[in-house]
């Protein structure tokens, strides 16, 4: 310290420590980005792209241009704009893939911090009031389980004097705002390049699932020297719009769904296969032939002129063409990527979600554990041979606090196999941590001769077991027929984690054990059960947390989504009943191949066949 | 007295020498040639690049119908010239090359080959239309030139040489150099199809300077057209380009911006953007000469076009 005064008193060392210091700090080449950008044409709607798509929006079959594989078609195919009148999709934001697209300007700030006066992050703003934040301070991405946002997690570098940023975390959003929609696996990486006063967001997203090849489009914005001290005058007032509407109502910034239609609860809007008169749309307004208009990685090509020879085509009606197109070298080989299966990896690791809730990924399942004053509850304490490094993992993050609870989510083996070595305390003598299952996983527990303490010791027959451990509420939800007679959710209320045992599977479709009691729609009900339980924090996003059997952490905008997967297949295979298919016509029809990528690329009883032929026979004995 | 500021005159003496001996060296031999603009490269775009039409598709790839001008900001001239286009008299006239000009022929759906005619000339060639561009960096007077569909064209890096330490103690930390030199990429082996590029008067394939943007300023101009179907500029338009190289998974893409302001034509500057692929293989080049086509259906305004 003495030294350090002394050379602060010292006007020649602070000199010729400055002059070296500057002298040797090699010259930054970079071009500040901060600021408030307007469109390139100015006003709210100024921009001279895609002016259709990003104004009133696209036509339903306009997916030209777009590197999209065969699985991204055939859904986009069926998808109904009346998607958007679901309550859990009426506030749905624009992803940060898609943000920049919307009309009104961009306003980039900058943030400090306070004590080293370093640059940390630039926080983004602007239409549509998807604020993001861009870390600048060499933080690294959140775990692969961690909870994904419509913004994604981003990380910003230079590169001489381009800001290069690099999101993960990204839920599945639209890329078009005709059912074009990048998955939950989507990555993306963005230039954002200062060349005076115009600013360029070059955008590319890779998406494993969905996309043959990156998809890269690009964004501009002029330099907006007003003063705008309101986000909702950016976009409104001061770049020439008029104040009214787009960007000068709340409706940007807060949402609460409305019930603006009767509609039966739980039902997702989505055309049956064969029946969008409208998919040739864009085909005929531009007179292109409708497998142009289907987009794909040739369409972006020159050599894509080619078919321009055969314009004028009154394009005919598509699906089985359109989606049964030998797929290209390039989606052949991407398809064929290692699949997106739950790797049994020895080992536990944790991750905190929420309040007194951690997620333990234990293998290919999720354990969850909930640890407060008076000690640790377990829900699913997942297979019996990784039993030992789950208690370990416990251990260490709850110090020497004993496990009193264990709530098994239903019969299964991959939940209950731990039973045993969690519960027993840590002394011959000590007591057993009491385990809790629905009664009817209680007897399916009975009947499979499991070994000793594996056995529930507390069972309860009533909807919903209630407990207070902790200091929180806690209610143990029985639902009915889900994918078994058994299956129970536990809601922590007072951290607001949900744990959705089986009913959720995140890294496969559900596994749905009919020969256990369980059905199709009891599945359906149960995922509905949990979005009514479920509270976005700010529109589809954050606020409660929900566990899966496996994978990432979920919210209520990733329930809604793999409940719209679930609902979706089941109506198709029952529109195929309501005509008499077989099974066998059903399977050959591949009613859910544009959800197969990402939930049915794995072996065993959640694979693609298994799937639709659960559903298939669920529907046949419970329409 | 404290010893410190006794001494301090001194430091300061020992630290202005420092810099006096930089900026004082004497002359040793012929002073260096100033880099020329090869040398000075931020980026290097040569290579062939392919367009990825992902923007805008059916006013790029296919020829719209007349008079759909829809998000250009077209003065009443404009709009009025726009109305009157007719491909079958732009063909007569000799004059297929007017949406080839430098104004369109970034919007093409066409391959770019891109090298370096002489130290501070880089040319591009496109097969669409088989045009040549020259951009060239030697601040001399321009020459008076015909008016011409290509029309002159100057480029400067952006931002200047880089800017080097003035006085060099340390070697730039490894940090430094990343944080400058490109960060990834920097760190990369020479991509494949380096040594061709070499051949054909590349920049170095790892740049010391930092990446940065081309910008390219293009008068002199023959009047030709924005869009395929006769969407116009003037014989004074300005265009104003800005070229980036940049990597995203693996893949490397030529970034463009246009800005085209036209006192006669358009309100206010025309700005869009675009981008081209890297692509290794070079067979795909197909040269065709400019051509007019006839457009696709009929114009309907859509009602929800702003």
């Amino acid at each position: 310290m003495t030294n350090v005064r002394h050379l602060c008193r010292s006007p020649a060392a602070v000199l010729s420590s400055a002059v070296l210091a500057f002298a040797t700090v090699p010259a930054r080449a970079q071009i500040d980005v901060a600021g408030d950008w307007d469109q390139p044409g100015g006003g709210i709607f100024g921009f001279y792209e895609d002016s259709l798509d990003r104004g009133g929006g696209p036509d339903l079959g306009d997916y030209v241009g777009l590197p999209i594989n065969d699985a991204l078609r055939y859904k986009a195919s069926w998808y109904s704009p009346s998607w958007l009148s679901v309550p859990e999709h009426q506030c749905l934001p624009h992803p940060a893939t898609y943000q920049y697209r919307s009309p009104g300007g961009l306003s980039i700030v900058k943030e400090y911090d306070p004590v080293t006066q370093r640059l940390t992050a630039y926080r983004f703003y602007g239409s549509y009031g998807l604020a993001r934040t861009v870390w600048m301070d060499g933080r690294p991405h959140p775990p692969e389980n961690a909870l994904h946002m419509y913004e994604g997690f981003s990380t910003g570098r230079w590169d001489g004097d381009r800001l290069v940023i690099e999101t993960s975390h990204l839920k599945a959003g639209f890329l078009r705002r005709n059912g074009i929609a990048h998955s939950d696996r989507a990555r993306m990486t963005e230039y954002l390049l200062r060349h005076d006063d115009w600013l360029t967001l070059v955008t590319g997203v890779d998406d494993p699932i969905y996309l043959d090849e990156p998809f890269v489009r690009s964004t501009d914005f002029r330099l907006n020297t007003q003063v705008n001290t309101r986000l909702f005058e950016f976009g409104g007032f001061a770049n020439g719009g008029d104040g009214e509407g787009f960007g000068a109502s709340d409706v940007f910034f807060k949402c609460a769904p409305a019930d603006e239609i009767a509609a039966e609860p739980g039902r997702v809007p989505s055309f049956m296969p064969g029946t969008n008169d409208d998919l040739d749309m864009f085909a005929k307004r531009h007179h292109v032939p409708l497998e142009v208009a289907l987009g794909g990685s040739a369409t972006l090509y020159p050599d894509s002129n080619e078919p321009r020879a055969a314009a004028r085509d009154d394009a005919g009606r598509p699906p089985a063409s359109s989606a049964t197109r030998p797929a290209s070298a390039a989606r052949a080989s991407r398809q064929s990527a290692p699949p997106s299966a739950p790797a049994a990896q020895p080992g536990v690791s944790s991750l905190h979600v929420a309040g007194q809730v951690w997620l333990l990924a234990a293998g290919d399942r999720n354990v969850a554990v909930q640890i407060g004053d008076e000690g640790v509850l377990v829900v699913n304490p997942g297979h019996a041979e990784l039993a030992d490094a789950v208690a370990a993992e416990i251990r260490r993050i709850a110090g020497d606090k004993r496990i009193h609870v264990i709530v098994d989510t239903n019969d299964d083996a991959s939940h209950v196999g731990g039973n045993a070595t969690l519960s027993a305390g840590p002394a011959p003598r000590a007591q057993h941590a009491a385990v809790i299952a629905h009664e009817n996983a209680s007897l399916r527990m009975a009947l499979a001769d499991l070994p000793e303490g594996v056995a529930p010791t507390d069972t309860f027959f009533r909807g919903t077991r209630e407990l207070y451990f902790n200091g929180e509420p806690i209610e143990i939800i029985h639902v009915p027929a889900a994918t078994s007679d058994g299956d129970v959710l536990v809601f922590f209320r007072k951290s607001d984690v949900i744990v959705a045992g089986d009913v959720i599977q995140d890294l496969t479709y559900p596994v749905v054990r009919l020969e256990h009691g369980g059905t199709l729609n009891g599945t359906i009900a149960a995922l509905n059960r949990i979005l009514g339980l479920t509270v976005a924090a700010w529109r589809a996003e954050g606020g409660t947390m929900v566990i899966p059997n496996q994978g990432r952490v979920y919210d209520e905008g990733d329930v809604a989504e793999y409940r719209d997967m679930v609902t979706i297949v089941r109506d198709r295979v029952r529109d195929a009943l309501d005509k008499s298919q077989t099974l066998e016509q059903v399977r050959a029809a591949r009613l859910a191949r544009d959800y197969d990528p990402r939930y049915g690329r794995v072996q065993g009883p959640a694979d693609a066949e298994s799937f639709i032929a659960m559903v298939y026979r669920s529907l046949s004995s419970n329409p | 007295m404290d010893w410190s500021l006794r001494l301090w005159p001194a430091s300061l003496g020992l630290a202005l020498l420092g810099l006096a001996r930089v900026d004082a060296q004497p002359p040793q031999g012929p002073p260096a040639p100033p880099r020329s603009a090869k040398a000075a490269a931020r980026a290097d775009l040569t290579g062939q690049w392919v367009a990825q039409v992902t923007e805008d598709w059916r006013w790029r790839m296919i020829t719209p119908p007349k008079g759909d001008y829809a998000s250009v900001p077209l003065t009443p001239m404009g709009r009025q010239v726009a109305d009157g286009w007719d491909p079958a008299k732009d063909e007569a006239a000799g004059e297929a090359c007017r949406a080839f000009g430098a104004g369109g022929i970034m919007r093409q759906p066409t391959r770019l080959r891109i090298a370096w005619t002489d130290e501070n000339t880089l040319e591009i060639k496109t097969d669409s239309g088989e045009q040549t561009r020259l951009f060239h960096f030697e601040r001399t007077a321009a020459p008076d030139t015909e008016p011409s569909w290509q029309g002159r064209s100057v480029a400067e890096w952006m931002g200047g040489a880089p800017a080097a330490p003035f006085f060099v103690m340390v070697a730039p930390t490894r940090e430094a150099s990343t944080a400058r030199g490109g960060g990834a990429a920097a760190n990369r082996e020479p991509p494949p199809g380096a040594a061709a590029a070499a051949a054909r008067g590349a920049a170095r394939p790892v740049s010391a300077p930092p990446a940065g943007a081309l910008k390219v300023m293009t008068t002199d101009l023959k009047p030709g057209y924005l869009r395929k179907n006769g969407v116009p500029y003037s014989g004074q338009a300005v265009i104003t380009e800005y070229y980036d190289r940049v990597s995203m998974f693996g893949n490397d893409y030529l970034q463009v911006v246009t800005i085209v302001t036209d006192p006669a034509y358009l309100r206010v500057p025309f700005a869009v953007s675009n981008h081209f692929k890297l692509e290794r293989d070079e067979s795909k080049w197909r040269p065709t000469p400019c051509a007019t086509a006839a457009p696709l259906g009929t114009f309907v305004p859509s009602p929800f076009l702003p």
